[in-house]
C-alpha cells in the first residue's frame, strides 16, 4: 500500500491535532501518551513487535529508515526483559516533546505541512496530502470519520488509529459529540479488532484515566531552580506513571551529569517548559510556535 | 506452519497447522492471496490444527477478508478453544462466519 510509506502512525495522530486553517491544538497529557502509544502501533504494523493476548512480542531490530521509530526500536531493544506496553507508552511519552519535533520536521520535508510566520499550516492551505506517484490519498481525519460512518472492513492502519482515539479519549479530535454517541457500539467494534492495537491501547487507559493537575505553574515564581526542577520532575512520573527514578531518562534522574546540565538550562530560560533533545544534544523551550532553523535536515 | 489446500464444488479450503505468528505470517498471506489472485472468491480456513495465533495472524484475516470483499468470502471453521477466544477477543467474530467444523461451513458456501 503506498500509505504505507508515506506517513507513518505518529504522524496521522499529529496531523489530527492540526487545525483547519493551521495551527496547532494545545496538546494535553492524552496526547502525549496517544502519540507514545502510536509509535508502538507503528512499530506492530512494521513487523518489528507482535502481541498474543498475554504479552508484547519483540520480533526484529531491523531498521524502519524511519527516525522516530528507530530510535524507539532501539529504546525497546535495549531492554528485552520489559514486555509490558505500559512500560513503553511511559518511556517513549517522557519523550513526546522530542519525537513531535521529529514528526513535524517529517511532514514539512513530505510537504503535507510547512512553516509560515512560526505558525504551523497546512501545504496546501487545507487538509489535504500531496499526490503520491499521482494517486490520491485520503488525509486522516477524513478517513477516518468515512470508516466509522460505514460498515466498511477497515484497513490495519485505520483501526489502530480509531483504537488509539478511543482508548486515549481523544475522539473530539475528529467527531463531534452526537457523532461519538451515535457511533460508539461502531467505533467499539472497530477498536478491538487488532490485538496489539487493544494491548496497547488498553494501556493507555491506565494513563488517560488518572486526574492530573499541574501545580508546576503555580508555584514557578517562587522556586528555587533546583525546587522547580525537582517538581518538574515528580510532575513528570505522576503524569507518565514511572514509579522506579531509575527509568527516567538521565536528563531528568538526580545525579547524572544530564541532570545538571538539566538544571543549567532551566537557571537560564528560568521554567520548566522545556525538553532534551537528545540526538541533537540540545535543550529546547517547549513552544506551539515554529521556526524553520528547529528541524534541522528533518527526520 | 503448514498449509494443505483443496477444492471442494469451487470453494478452496486451507487446512492450517501449527503456528501464524510474525514469523510466518508474510508467507501464510501470500497463500492466500496467490488464491484469490487466481481468481478465488470462495474460501474456507479449516483451523483444527491451528494451535496458536498472534496479532500478525490476525491481520491476515482481516487483509484477506477485505480483498475478497463484498464478491466473496472466507469462512473459518474447526477453532480450538484458545483460538476461538482471541477472534472473539478482537471481535472477528462479527466480520467472520465461524463455524463447528468443515462440513458446516461448506453448507453455507
Amino acid at each position: 500500500m503506498i500509505m504505507e510509506n508515506f506517513l507513518t502512525i505518529p504522524e496521522e495522530i499529529l496531523l489530527l491535532s492540526v487545525g483547519e486553517n493551521g495551527g496547532v491544538i494545545p496538546h494535553d497529557k492524552n496526547f502525549e501518551v496517544v502519540l507514545a502509544a502510536s509509535i508502538l502501533m507503528d512499530l506492530a504494523i512494521n513487523n518489528r513487535l507482535d502481541s498474543d493476548t498475554e504479552k508484547m512480542i519483540l520480533v526484529s531490530n531491523a531498521p524502519t529508515n524511519n527516525t522516530l521509530l528507530d530510535e524507539a526500536l532501539e529504546m525497546i531493544f535495549s531492554n528485552k526483559e520489559r514486555r509490558d506496553p505500559s512500560y513503553w507508552i511511559s518511556q517513549l511519552s517522557v519523550r513526546s516533546r522530542e519525537f513531535m519535533e521529529y514528526i513535524v520536521a517529517s511532514l514539512i520535508l513530505k510537504k503535507v505541512l510547512k512553516v509560515e510566520n512560526q505558525k504551523l499550516l497546512w501545504f496546501f492551505s487545507k487538509r489535504k496530502y500531496p499526490l503520491i506517484k499521482d494517486k490520491e490519498i485520503k488525509e486522516v481525519k477524513l478517513r477516518v470519520r468515512e470508516l466509522v460512518f460505514s460498515n466498511d472492513i477497515p484497513d490495519l492502519r485505520d483501526i489502530v488509529i480509531i483504537s488509539l482515539l478511543h482508548y486515549g479519549q481523544l475522539l473530539s479530535l475528529v467527531f463531534t459529540e452526537p457523532e461519538i454517541n451515535k457511533y460508539k457500539s461502531r467505533i467499539e467494534k472497530i477498536a478491538m479488532m487488532d490485538l496489539i492495537g487493544q494491548a496497547i491501547s488498553k494501556s493507555l487507559t491506565v494513563f488517560v484515566s488518572t486526574t492530573f493537575s499541574s501545580v508546576t505553574k503555580n508555584i514557578l515564581g517562587i522556586k528555587s531552580p533546583e525546587e522547580k526542577l525537582s517538581l518538574f520532575v515528580k510532575e513528570m512520573k505522576e503524569k507518565f506513571r514511572i514509579a522506579d527514578d531509575k527509568d527516567l531518562p538521565s536528563w531528568l534522574r538526580k545525579g547524572t551529569a544530564q541532570y545538571q546540565k538539566t538544571l543549567d538550562f532551566i537557571k537560564k530560560v528560568g521554567h520548566t517548559d522545556i525538553y532534551y533533545h537528545r540526538k541533537k544534544d540540545q535543550y529546547f523551550e517547549h513552544t506551539l510556535t515554529y521556526t524553520m532553523h528547529d528541524f534541522g535536515s528533518g527526520a | 506452519m503448514e498449509i494443505k489446500k483443496t477444492t471442494i464444488n469451487q470453494v478452496e479450503i486451507f487446512e492450517i497447522s501449527g503456528r501464524i505468528d510474525a514469523n510466518n505470517a508474510k508467507d501464510f498471506e501470500n497463500v492466500l492471496v496467490q488464491s484469490i489472485e487466481g481468481g478465488a472468491t470462495k474460501m474456507i480456513a479449516d483451523l483444527t490444527n491451528l494451535e496458536y495465533i498472534s496479532s500478525s495472524g490476525l491481520r491476515i484475516f482481516l487483509f484477506v477478508a477485505k480483498k475478497i470483499g463484498k464478491n466473496g468470502f472466507i469462512h473459518l471453521c474447526s477453532l480450538q478453544p484458545q483460538v476461538s477466544q482471541i477472534f472473539n477477543i478482537s471481535g472477528f467474530n462479527n466480520i467472520f462466519s465461524i463455524f463447528e467444523n468443515k462440513e458446516a461451513a461448506l453448507g453455507k458456501a
